[in-house]
């Protein structure tokens, strides 16, 4: 199985926020891999995103992502879209 | 239509005589509806822990998960409700339901009822203490309050599990009146539906939805009524007045006639009072007294333009402090004076440091190190400037954020509770400070800022002629100077009544502020609650003051008054009312005076 490691650094004004990490789970899901952060050592799934929002990513954030799977390589650019597409509204969430 | 279940509770409870109480709120929207509430959403203190034989794990275990299908049902049904380009909301109400099937939430949930032999709603609370432990390590303040959007999703999780279903109960006999904590753009969806008279909230909303809708809506609503989930229960007959910002609690039968009296009253009378909202606030003979508005969210915006109010007197801005658990810091304060100002440029904007103390505020201000002081003497004690003087770095965000905001309108400063000179003094050096700071930032302010002080300690007021030599202007707070002066707690029912603005002593406080103020050369504003009694107004607008603050919805029950009088008129009444020798000789003096010369006026109640 197809293994990628990259890093991403959070452009979002508001960091990774429930919308964010809404957006990111979903875009995960739609590809052929499952994806993990290594925060301080530890290895965290995407899919929780509880466990997302508690990182406290905020904008500047540089996140160390690994992706296993079919779809590994393609999610890279998936992912960074969602970490750098800025809020549309004026909703707070 | 009180719930099955609920009733021997109900009856309990109907059987206590309950003695009428009128509990203070924040107008929300205006009308006047009398009905029975129904109470949403009982807090978490209620929950019940109890322990399970072994053999009754797996059923607890999927009566949760049937509750987390029933509560995804739900969110999918509301969230089809939402149409057209409501990308945003649609997305977050998505990541609420992905949420309840986080594994923090169920996997936890499972794995402790299991683990600790508990009942599904103890285990679900567990599992929410869990993830505010991880939550709070976040640094950063707009991630760390999503947990609210966590609590969210385990409140609609705890209300499938209730024996109720679904905490919002629907198919009332009759219409009702709504009261919660607070409510979610999902609460409304579902209101629009069902039969409701009103809305009332304990929390003043930082996104106040209540207030909006129930405007959008015409309905009643009364937000920031503290405690009232736990005062008010399902069932009770309550009256709502969105008009001045009151609830009822047990009303007698003529209190019931009387706010249906005043309801029709105001429906006929408002349509007088429309037009003056556009008209200038000044007497017939050209005397202009600016009439602003007291307000403490900013939410009450559309109130202050809709009344036509001059400005704001009084912005308390306890509001940014208190809606969340971490303290705001400087931006998120700047962006909402810079809205206000903004939105009333050039008229002025007045906003109070932080009051804070003296009750529970101190308690709840996130962090600061005095939070666990014991007053024996609130009123009397650390609470307001004196508190931020305390706590210099709070107090200086603040500044921080008021002088930058200053720089895109006309904004004011107000300092409550100064009773010393060196207190003013200290106050100036720190602004003098941050002022220099700024100018070293390169951050624009109005370095001609307007800094005044309320006069609401009897030390003021005897030594305003020296205080006013180094403020821009005065506000006279009432509601503290007549605590003070009179020593009466008003929250203390057996001396409330003695509570008087009308006092001949706080009438001569207010002339003796006044004088001294205009000595100097500096306006003189008052703030409290009595500016906005037209019953009280007249002897105020006389004893020269010139600025009258008060509820937005006043305004113009207040300016119409103005508008028929001449200064002449007005100063000679003062003058008589000051010589009264008491509260109850002062007040039959008015009444008379307002019956003789506007005309019959609806009772306060």
């Amino acid at each position: 199985m197809k293994t990628v490691s990259w890093e991403s650094t959070v452009t979002n004004p508001n960091g990774l926020h429930c919308r964010v990490a809404e957006r990111l789970i979903k875009i995960i899901d739609e590809h052929e891999a499952s994806v993990q952060i290594i925060d301080q050592g530890q290895r965290i799934d995407c899919d929780s995103i509880l466990e997302l929002l508690s990182l406290g990513l905020v904008q500047g954030s540089r996140i160390q992502f690994t992706a296993q799977g079919t779809d590994a390589e393609q999610i890279i650019a998936a992912v960074d879209q969602v970490l750098s597409t800025p809020d549309q509204g004026v909703l707070q969430d | 239509m009180v719930q099955g279940g609920q009733e021997t509770e109900q009856d309990k409870r109907l059987a206590e005589d309950r003695e009428p109480e009128t509990l203070y709120g924040i107008s929300g929207s205006p009308g006047i509806v009398v009905g029975r509430a129904v109470v949403l959403r009982p807090r978490s203190d209620d929950l019940v822990r109890y322990q399970l034989k072994e053999n009754a794990i797996q059923e607890e275990q999927g009566r949760f998960q049937r509750a987390v299908d029933r509560a995804e049902q739900e969110l999918q049904k509301l969230r089809n409700k939402f149409k057209g380009d409501l990308s945003d909301t649609l997305t977050i109400m998505d990541s609420h339901i992905r949420m309840l099937r986080d594994p923090m939430i169920l996997k936890q949930t499972s794995h402790l009822i299991e683990q600790k032999q508990i009942n599904a709603e103890w285990a679900l609370s567990q599992a929410l203490f869990l993830v505010k432990r991880k939550f709070d390590h976040i640094g950063d303040d707009y991630i760390r309050d999503r947990f609210t959007d966590v609590e969210y999703v385990v409140k609609l999780l705890l209300e499938q599990l209730s024996d109720h279903g679904q905490q919002f109960p629907t198919g009332f006999a009759e219409p009702v009146i709504v009261v919660s904590e607070d409510f979610t753009p999902a609460d409304t969806v579902r209101m629009q539906s069902e039969k409701v008279l009103g809305f009332l909230t304990e929390k003043g909303g930082v996104t106040s939805h209540t207030a909006i809708v129930a405007r959008s809506l015409g309905l009643a609503a009364v937000v920031g009524v503290e405690n009232i989930t736990q005062l008010c229960r399902t069932g009770d007959t309550i009256i709502l007045d969105g008009y001045d910002g009151r609830v009822c609690l047990a009303p007698t039968m003529d209190q019931q006639k009387l706010y249906q009296e005043y309801n029709r009253q105001h429906r006929a009378f408002s349509d007088e009072l429309r037009w003056y909202i556009h008209l200038a606030s000044e007497t017939l003979d050209g005397l202009q007294v600016r009439l602003s508005a007291n307000i403490e969210i900013p939410d009450e915006m559309e109130g202050v333009i809709y009344y036509g109010a001059d400005g704001i007197g009084l912005f308390r801005s306890e509001f940014g402090y208190f809606q969340q658990h971490f303290l705001p810091n400087e931006e998120d304060l700047l962006n909402i004076y810079r809205d206000l100002v903004i939105a009333l440029d050039p008229q002025p904007v007045t906003i109070r440091t932080l009051d804070a103390g003296g009750d529970k505020l101190a308690n709840q201000l996130p962090g600061n190190r005095f939070k666990n002081l014991h007053e024996r003497n609130p009123a009397l004690g650390l609470r307001s400037i004196r508190l931020s003087l305390c706590e210099q770095s709070l107090f200086i965000t603040q500044l921080r954020a008021l002088l930058r905001a200053s720089a895109f309108g006309r904004l004011r400063i107000l300092l409550p509770l100064v009773s010393l000179l060196s207190e003013l003094k200290q106050v100036q050096e720190i602004i003098g400070q941050v002022m220099v700071d700024l100018v070293s930032e390169g951050i624009p302010f109005d370095p001609d800022i307007e800094i005044g002080i309320m006069v609401e300690v009897p030390s003021a007021v005897t030594m305003a002629d020296v205080l006013a030599a180094e403020v821009d202007f005065f506000s006279i707070g009432t509601n503290d100077l007549i605590q003070y002066s009179l020593a009466i707690d008003r929250g203390n029912e057996y001396v409330a009544k003695m509570y008087d603005p009308l006092h001949p002593a706080v009438l001569r406080m207010i002339s003796r502020t006044v004088e001294a103020g205009h000595a100097q050369g500096i306006e003189v504003a008052l703030c409290g609650e009595m500016a906005g009694d037209v019953s009280m107004a007249p002897v105020l607008l006389g004893l020269g003051l010139d600025e009258l603050s008060m509820r937005p919805s006043a305004i113009p029950h207040v300016k119409r008054l103005l508008r028929h009088s001449t200064s002449r008129r007005l100063n000679r009444l003062a003058k008589q009312a000051l010589s009264c020798k008491d509260g109850q000789e002062t007040r039959e003096f008015l009444e008379k005076y307002i019956a003789d010369n506007y005309g019959t006026w609806r009772k306060r109640l």
